[in-house]
């Protein structure tokens, strides 16, 4: 066999350059002039797990919010002022971090700037604008979780894995929270949080450096800062027992989620993780695909998702069950194979295909200027280094074969794994159905 | 709460006026090399040196649309036929293709849509040569091994199980019976549970034999290659391959429907899906791009006035849009939304408002402008990828259209009118043929929504 590895080098370093506003705010650049399209992205360091009890889900509310107006930009005229120089533009709230970005080609980059400074300095938050955004974000709390089926599997996995801490609640929220959250405390909320020393500003693309810093001083050079950022501690207490709860859905087919706690976001594990995750699900040619989805027919489809988080991280391994076969067989099937991992480790072969796979994958996302930039506003968020997106592939190879079986020994234990299960509310009646077809 | 701190930079901008944007950059699509093999394959090739990554797509000009010339009701079998491409070949395993794709770090993967099937693969130049061949093999030696087929039918029936806990799905199938009745459209492309278990081997190797041969087929090579490399790679797969099917009559372009309210019963469901539309064009419709900015006004983009109205202005929903789903034998036109349940009817008022303004009046100039902005500005965020570079190519040759379609597209946006748009609604939205599709808590809804026409219930199984 030839060795794909001896090939193994990153043939593109990704070059940033950087600096610092007085009031906190960093700014990361990366010039790519060969599409004439530019990425803005501002993360601010502000997520689920900062809300306080009675107030959750305000941090997602909030990235609604932003997109209602602020002192010279009317309700909905961010998305208009994107949308009409041909570009696009999104947002996202996650436990640790908010996220804002916009696509667009190279000739708006001075409309992103004036519109993401402008909502960061004086968001204008108006009782209609903010009950009407409450519907909008229990409408979406109903179509991605509430009316979607299996919708709240990931979020029972979280208040069974990290109880106590800032990742036990839903990111969503909840129904008598959203529908209680006030302007005032609304505008509290940015007050703290939505400051230039809590934010980063990550630009790719089409740019010229010297032009773009120039620009970015004009914007935010004058915008205030709150350097006393108040923000609740996350602690994490480990999972002691092994927990496991059945749901009663209207679903047709039962699920399975595997759950353990695992070290942080940027740690050695995470990488050795990664290698477990790949190596065990995820393609056809992984273990688990082939022997249960494959050979046994014991289940529709599986996956394996290796969820870093700033405090912990979750390492969950999902399973749609096929009708007629036994849920907790299929469960036990699982943990045996992870055990077999833990004790024997992977082949040659499995480890190289990871990395070959690592390879490509790493390449081949990075032809987009939004993925870069969203991906540097993590590792600024929070590790402060924006090279990280290069030295991610020396910190892959750096995981040695025997070391992933001794990750997952320490780290996927049954003891400590919660277990939630997704079962039709008439199951009787599907199992039958299912021997008679 | 903690005192803030104020920097004492004074902020002097004035932040009232926005930024004047610089000129745009002309963009055209990527020249591209063009040439025909000897035996009828249609190879397109753009060189782009930027990364080492090579894909290539392979694009068969028949899909799903002829699953039921192959028997009374064949669904799923286009969709079927391409994913068994994969699973074995008189070369190799199914177990053998997946390890050696996966262990290049490439990808390998085929389907088929209402248009076409299709195979598509995509790596490290370094292993290019090795997965063209992979795919090459699956495209000329497939084996369509009845326990593979069984397996496969298997994992296709109980996807089909599992997608009638979703409401979107379930209007949409509703909605798709009810708008194109006996046309083959009415067929989703994955099939159902009858016609699945239906599928055979044998109906494997007819549609096989009928879509996959060089004279339908379609390449593209994007990436790090040369036109005379990728000629030559596709020469030393594909040159002894014939074509053996015989040409088959293009079904019939689906005829315009009679309006209906269809209400699909979805069980503990929290909101209405809802999806309500009739026929509209093809895709090669001379009107098809008046069509799409109407379209794009009506729904197409976030600051639409579908959008504006049921989620800025009512807060009814988390997202709604409409979609003019063109092929190349039909096409319609519809308004997806999922709402809360007690706001179905005042959700569906409010839709018809919106496609009756548009038809009665002309749009605002602004309005008219900013539409126009997004659709030619939006056009370089889509040539990012070599894979979107790929399918833009192909879908030239897959539907006709000029070499320089792309480049003169922008200008015969910008060149619409007021009137078009007025004249393209009138012409082709009718609000007296619509469908209405729902699914969700109809025992809620059935007679709020009677005013709308006479209720039809579909128990779904």
């Amino acid at each position: 066999m030839t060795s794909i590895l001896s090939n193994y080098t990153s043939e593109r370093v990704i070059k940033f350059e950087e600096f610092t506003l007085g009031n906190g705010l960093h700014c990361i650049m990366h010039k790519d002039n060969s599409n004439p399209i530019v990425s803005v992205t501002v993360g601010y360091k502000v997520g689920s797990k900062d809300e306080r009890k009675g107030l959750h889900g305000i941090a997602h509310l909030f990235e609604h919010m932003m997109f209602q107006g602020s002192k010279n930009i009317k309700k909905n005229e961010h998305f208009g002022h994107i949308l009409r120089s041909g570009g696009s533009c999104n947002a996202f709230t996650m436990q640790d971090a908010t996220v804002y970005f916009e696509t667009l080609p190279s000739n708006g980059l001075e409309t992103a700037l004036w519109l993401e400074s402008d909502r960061m300095n004086s968001l204008n938050i108006t009782e209609e604008n903010l009950e009407n955004q409450k519907s909008v974000v229990l409408e979406e709390k109903k179509q991605v979780f509430d009316n979607a089926p299996y919708g709240n599997m990931f979020n029972d996995v979280f208040r069974n894995l990290f109880p106590g801490s800032g990742y036990e609640h839903s990111v969503i929220g909840t129904v008598q929270d959203i529908t209680s959250f006030s302007v005032e405390g609304a505008m509290n909320f940015h007050r703290n949080f939505y400051s230039p020393s809590n934010s980063v500003l990550v630009i790719t693309g089409d740019i010229n450096y010297g032009i773009t810093e120039n620009l970015v001083r004009k914007y935010f050079d004058g915008l205030r800062t709150n350097y006393e950022i108040s923000r609740r501690p996350n602690v994490i207490a480990p999972v002691e027992n092994s927990i496991v709860e059945d749901h009663y859905d209207n679903i047709q087919l039962p699920a399975i989620n595997i759950c353990y706690q695992v070290p942080a976001a940027g740690s050695h594990e995470e990488y050795a993780l990664d290698y477990f995750s790949e190596i065990m699900a995820n393609s056809e040619s992984s273990r688990l695909y082939k022997k249960f989805v494959y050979e046994e027919k014991l289940v529709r489809s599986l996956g394996i998702m290796n969820y870093p988080l700033a405090n912990s991280g979750a390492l969950m391994i999902k399973a749609y069950v096929n009708p007629g076969i036994d849920v907790t067989l299929v469960r036990e099937k699982l943990m045996n194979e992870v055990k077999l991992f833990a004790d024997e480790g992977c082949s040659e072969r499995e480890f190289e295909k990871v990395r070959n796979s690592l390879e490509f994958s790493s390449m081949a996302k990075h032809l987009k200027v939004q993925n870069i930039a969203i991906e540097t506003v993590f590792n600024h968020l929070n590790f402060e280094n924006a090279m990280r997106i290069n030295e991610d592939s020396e910190r892959y190879l750096s995981v040695k074969k025997n070391e992933i079986s001794e990750v997952v020994k320490k780290h996927v234990v049954d003891a400590n794994s919660v277990v939630i299960n997704y079962l039709p509310a008439n199951a009787t009646l599907k199992t039958n159905e299912a021997e008679n077809r | 709460m903690k005192e803030l701190i104020i920097n004492n930079i004074e902020d002097k901008l004035d932040r009232s006026v926005p930024p004047i944007p610089g000129k745009p950059k002309d963009i055209n699509f990527p020249k591209f090399f063009e040439t025909v093999t000897s035996n009828g394959i249609t190879v397109l090739v753009i060189e782009d040196r930027k990364l080492p990554l090579v894909t290539a797509r392979f694009v068969f000009k028949q899909g799903a649309y002829w699953d039921s010339r192959f028997g009374i009701n064949k669904a799923g079998l286009g969709s079927i036929t391409a994913e068994m491409l994969t699973k074995g070949t008189s070369e190799r395993t199914a177990t053998m293709i997946a390890d050696q794709t996966d262990f290049l770090g490439a990808t390998l993967s085929t389907g088929a849509d209402y248009d076409a099937s299709y195979v598509s693969c995509y790596s490290l130049t370094k292993h290019f040569d090795e997965i063209f061949s992979l795919a090459a093999d699956v495209i000329r030696n497939p084996m369509f091994a009845a326990d593979e087929l069984q397996r496969v039918r298997e994992q296709r029936l109980n996807s089909l199980l599992s997608m009638i806990d979703d409401g979107d799905y379930l209007a949409s199938r509703s909605y798709r019976q009810a708008v194109y009745k006996n046309n083959p459209f009415s067929f989703s492309v994955e099939g159902n549970s009858e016609s699945v278990a239906s599928i055979d081997v044998g109906d494997l190797k007819k549609f096989y034999e009928f879509a996959f041969s060089p004279e339908n087929l379609i390449v593209a090579f994007v990436g790090d290659i040369s036109p005379e490399e990728a000629v030559s790679r596709l020469e030393s797969e594909f040159a002894g391959w014939q074509t053996l099917s015989q040409k088959m009559e293009f079904p019939a372009t689906p005829e315009m429907n009679s309006s209906g309210v269809i209400l699909t019963r979805k069980n503990g469901a929290v909101q209405s899906s809802l999806r309500i539309g009739h026929i509209s064009i093809h895709r090669n419709d001379p009107d098809f791009i008046k069509v799409s900015l109407m379209n794009t006004i009506l729904g197409g983009y976030f600051t639409s006035r579908i959008n504006k109205n049921l989620r800025e202005v009512h807060g009814f929903t988390y997202s709604a849009r409409s979609a003019l789903n063109s092929h190349r034998f039909g096409g319609d036109i519809s308004v997806l939304t999922e709402v809360k349940t007690d706001i179905t009817s005042a959700t569906i008022r409010e839709i018809l408002k919106e496609i009756n303004i548009l038809r009665d009046t002309q749009p605002e100039d602004e309005e008219l402008q900013n539409v126009k902005n997004f659709v030619s500005g939006n056009f370089p965020l889509q040539l990012e990828t070599p894979n979107s570079i790929a399918t833009k190519a192909i879908n030239l040759k897959l539907y006709g259209l000029n070499n320089d379609y792309y480049n003169t597209y922008i200008k015969t946006v910008n060149e619409l009118t007021k009137e078009d748009i007025k004249k393209a609604a009138e012409t082709y939205l009718h609000p007296d043929k619509l469908v209405f599709s729902i699914a969700g808590d109809v025992d809620s809804i059935v007679n709020d929504v009677s005013e709308f026409g006479k209720p039809e219930i579909i128990e779904p199984n």
